[in-house]
């Protein structure tokens, strides 16, 4: 009879790269979903590797390049496990997942720690970052000072304007993911944009005079 | 001519995501308007740089997430996003009372040491093998090996394991490795380096029935064994011997362990706190600057003294790094190796850990000790597959001679 790993009570913790699985489709079966609210493993396991990689993007777009996706993802399932039992299945299972790792997200940027000076230099007299195989410099330079900038902003503000600009979000969808009224989505989206455009504005990098 | 006011939730907007009227009455009003131009520019600027964010999470950071999640449960209980600051004081109040409640437990006297020297205790009886304390209700594991790196059942090969990869025992689990059965305690975590004939135990307990050709050495936390034709227990913490004898390392002292003996790593008992002592931010500053200066006595002097001033978890890794460091300029690099080691087994948490782990690896290589260069470079791998050194160690390990 064969086995997997897994099976055997083993956990691969550090699979190769070329054993890499292919995502799964990010469809959920009702009897996986009950599975998730009894805390069956399989299921939850099942659930989180279909969700993984778009949950992944997600808590990079919310917290930038510079942040411990992985440590996130980790506490973005946990709290879903602790939460599965109260799934109503209102929402779908990915909206639902969406939505914890937005808190997640949210926790992690109201933490002291993440926030920080911003004190950038000029845009053509930065030093040649450090950079992985495979990125570019310049795109990556890019993406550091639009999150510093971002990093000056409220949180709750902050998510909202990502979700609303970078992620596309409507309005209404926004306002279901953070679990905020329309009138406060709105009102967060107007003030994050009109602060983060007056950073912009004065950054070289974005067009803008000093 | 259309405000600026009521076009702003279209600047954003790339055009072929517009409607017609939309991109019409944009057009018509940005041709006027110079700063909305530029607005827009910088919107679209922003869509467009945070959609090409790179994601450093690939399928085997997934299942790392979803492997600790699953393991290691919830973190935090998951809430609504807070609505208003009032909602969040009974939470307050009950963290502080929790906070209050982990002080009380945290700071009774024997609890919580930092590393500690090796400890022989007497003889103890034998440990029961894990085995017996698996749930009812996991199946045999008795014919489930992994023979010299293949994962077997019922003698038929089901997978490979590749070297260096680390497993999670999610119960307690039977292996064989080069011919010595290990009973892996459930939750443990090891790797198999079987070019060294080396498993490197990162937590748990391994009992071991090794023959002369077996196992070779089982590095845990500080400790590492060497394990001859003996039958063993290897925790971090301590080694028990049931059969034959091993020498065990720490640092420079190499102590020999026969059948019936056990040592234990427990922490001694904590000295009693010099409440008039300087803060230990205040000592690590004067070792930084003794350090600094060259004094490296003075240095040394300093960091151990705040290692012993009940430093929080981060200041003893920035005292241990600092005694490590300090250790490797005077040339003691079995005293580095030591301090090193603490920082990322006991302190694994930190962000300290990372760097120890690296300097470690950079200690062995400069003593030309490759086997265990080898795996510690592995180790950071594993642990850090993008980390801040990735690349050099990649370069390190690539640059090793071949066994």
């Amino acid at each position: 009879m064969p086995a997997s790993l897994h099976a055997l009570g083993l956990v691969a913790l550090a699979a190769p790269r070329d054993e890499r699985p292919a995502t799964p489709a990010a469809t959920v079966a009702p009897d996986v979903v009950e599975g998730c609210r009894r805390g069956d493993r399989a299921s939850l396991e099942a659930v989180f590797r279909a969700h993984a990689a778009g949950l992944s993007r997600l808590l990079v777009r919310l917290v930038g390049p510079v942040a411990d996706v992985e440590d996130l993802l980790q506490d973005t399932f946990a709290n879903a496990i602790a939460s599965f039992p109260t799934f109503r299945g209102e929402a779908s299972v990915k909206t639902w997942l969406y939505r914890v790792a937005i808190h997640v997200a949210h926790q992690h940027l109201r933490r002291p720690r993440h926030r920080r000076e911003v004190d950038l230099p000029d845009a053509d007299a930065i030093a040649a970052p450090e950079v992985r195989s495979g990125e570019d410099p310049a795109q990556r330079e890019l993406g550091e000072r639009l999150y510093a900038h971002l990093d000056a902003l409220d949180a709750a503000k902050r998510i909202a304007l990502v979700l609303y600009v970078i992620e596309g979000h409507t309005i209404d969808e926004i306002a279901a993911l953070t679990r905020a009224s329309k009138a406060a989505t709105r009102s967060r989206i107007f003030w994050a944009r009109r602060a983060l455009l007056r950073r912009l504005r004065r950054d070289p990098a974005f067009g803008g005079a000093r | 001519m259309t405000t600026c006011g009521a076009l702003r939730d279209s600047l954003h907007r790339e055009v072929d995501a517009l409607e017609d009227v939309q991109r019409l009455v944009l057009d018509d009003h940005l041709a006027g308007c110079a700063r909305c131009r530029g607005d827009r520019e910088r919107l679209l600027a922003v869509h467009r740089i945070g959609a090409a964010l790179p994601v450093p999470a690939d399928a085997r950071t997934h299942q790392r997430a979803i492997a600790r999640a699953l393991l290691e449960g919830p973190s935090t209980r998951f809430a609504p996003a807070p609505r208003s600051r009032r909602a969040l004081i009974p939470l307050a109040l009950a963290g502080a009372g929790a906070i209050l409640l982990a002080a009380v437990l945290v700071l009774r006297p024997g609890d919580g040491e930092l590393a500690a020297p090796l400890a022989i205790a007497p003889p103890a009886p034998p440990p029961a093998t894990v085995v017996d304390a698996a749930p009812a209700d996991a199946p045999s594991l008795a014919d489930d090996v992994v023979e010299d790196g293949e994962l077997a059942h019922d003698g038929v090969a089901v997978t490979t394991v590749p070297a260096r990869q680390t497993l999670r025992a999610m119960r307690a689990t039977q292996l064989r490795l080069a011919g010595a059965r290990v009973i892996v305690a459930a939750s443990s975590e090891l790797r198999w380096v079987p070019e060294e004939r080396t498993v490197l135990l990162e937590r748990g307990r391994l009992d071991i029935t090794n023959g002369a050709n077996g196992i070779a050495r089982v590095v845990a936390g500080r400790v590492d064994v060497e394990v001859g034709d003996a039958d063993v227990t290897v925790e971090p913490t301590g080694v028990r011997v049931t059969r034959g004898a091993v020498a065990i390392r720490e640092g420079a002292r190499v102590v020999r362990l026969e059948a019936g003996g056990a040592a234990s790593f427990e922490a001694p008992a904590r000295p009693t706190p010099q409440p008039q002592g300087p803060p230990v931010a205040e000592l690590l500053a004067v070792a930084r600057t003794r350090f600094a200066a060259k004094d490296l006595a003075g240095a040394e002097r300093a960091a151990a003294a705040a290692l012993a001033a009940r430093p929080s978890r981060a200041d003893a890794a920035a005292a241990r790094m600092l005694l490590a460091d300090i250790a490797q300029a005077s040339g003691a690099l079995d005293r580095a190796v030591a301090h090193y080691t603490a920082v990322f087994t006991e302190l694994a948490g930190l962000p300290a850990a990372e760097s120890a782990l690296y300097a470690t690896a950079r200690v062995e290589l400069r003593r030309t000790r490759t086997a265990a260069a080898r795996a510690l470079l592995a180790r950071y791998l594993d642990r850090h597959p993008a980390g801040r050194y990735t690349d050099d160690v990649r370069r390190q390990l690539a640059a090793l001679p071949k066994e």
